[in-house]
């Protein structure tokens, strides 16, 4: 199974959605959904097995959380494109003021 | 199954001129090179003349992407709205989960 594939459950869109949020036990996943918790369990392994959440043990519980990278990278381009097109278009406005000085 | 997800950077301006001088400000090439200077070749489509121009955006090492901009007029001056969007094929399908999820955190436009 692909991970778009993984994704098309709509449950375990649900659990992405929610870790989106911050992280959370397998406990508290569960008890968002009316599903049985083992089977909240096999979703996440699904997820997990796929690079999309990891997992860590805390006490008894396995607290979820998204895999930080490709939102980091994403992250990453759009503050970098957004510096870039603020100064582009700053540069664009000096461009105009001096097309208004020639044409006079 | 459709997931397609989308990010992008919009920027929107105000500047005192006319729509017809920012069109031409930003389609004459040497215009052009004063403001935009990013480094490498960008092929440019008027998808609307006048109105909406489409640049073809493929920095070397990068996925290609577009970069639409929009020109309304507003009084006597211009309303230019700038839209960079990538649609990410590079960090693959790992990616679209953080896009359908992560919505919320990032001034981004998704579809789903």
């Amino acid at each position: 199974m692909k991970a778009l594939e993984a994704l098309a459950d709509p449950t375990r869109r649900t659990i992405v959605e929610l870790l989106a949020e911050g992280e959370q036990t397998a406990g508290d996943l569960a008890a968002s959904f009316p599903t049985s918790r083992p089977a909240v369990s096999r979703h996440l392994r699904v997820l997990r097995e796929h690079g999309l959440v990891q997992a860590r043990a805390e006490g008894r519980e396995r607290v979820y959380s998204l895999e930080p990278e490709p939102l980091e990278e994403l992250d990453e381009w759009l503050s970098r494109y957004r510096s870039f097109w603020t100064n582009r278009l700053d540069a664009l406005g000096v461009e105009l003021r001096r097309r208004r000085k020639e044409n006079r | 199954m459709a997931i397609q997800a989308q990010c992008s950077v919009r920027l929107t301006r105000r500047y005192p001129d006319p729509p017809p001088e920012v069109w031409a400000a930003l389609t004459e090439p040497q215009s052009l090179a004063r403001w935009l200077r990013p480094g490498f070749e960008v092929p440019q489509t008027e998808v609307e003349p006048g109105r909406v121009l489409e640049l073809d955006w493929r920095p070397p090492g990068e996925e290609p992407s577009v970069v639409r901009i929009e020109l309304t007029s507003d009084g006597a001056g211009t309303i230019l709205v700038l839209d960079h969007a990538r649609v990410d094929a590079r960090i693959g399908m790992r990616s679209l989960a953080f896009w359908v999820g992560a919505l919320a955190r990032f001034p981004l436009e998704a579809r789903s």
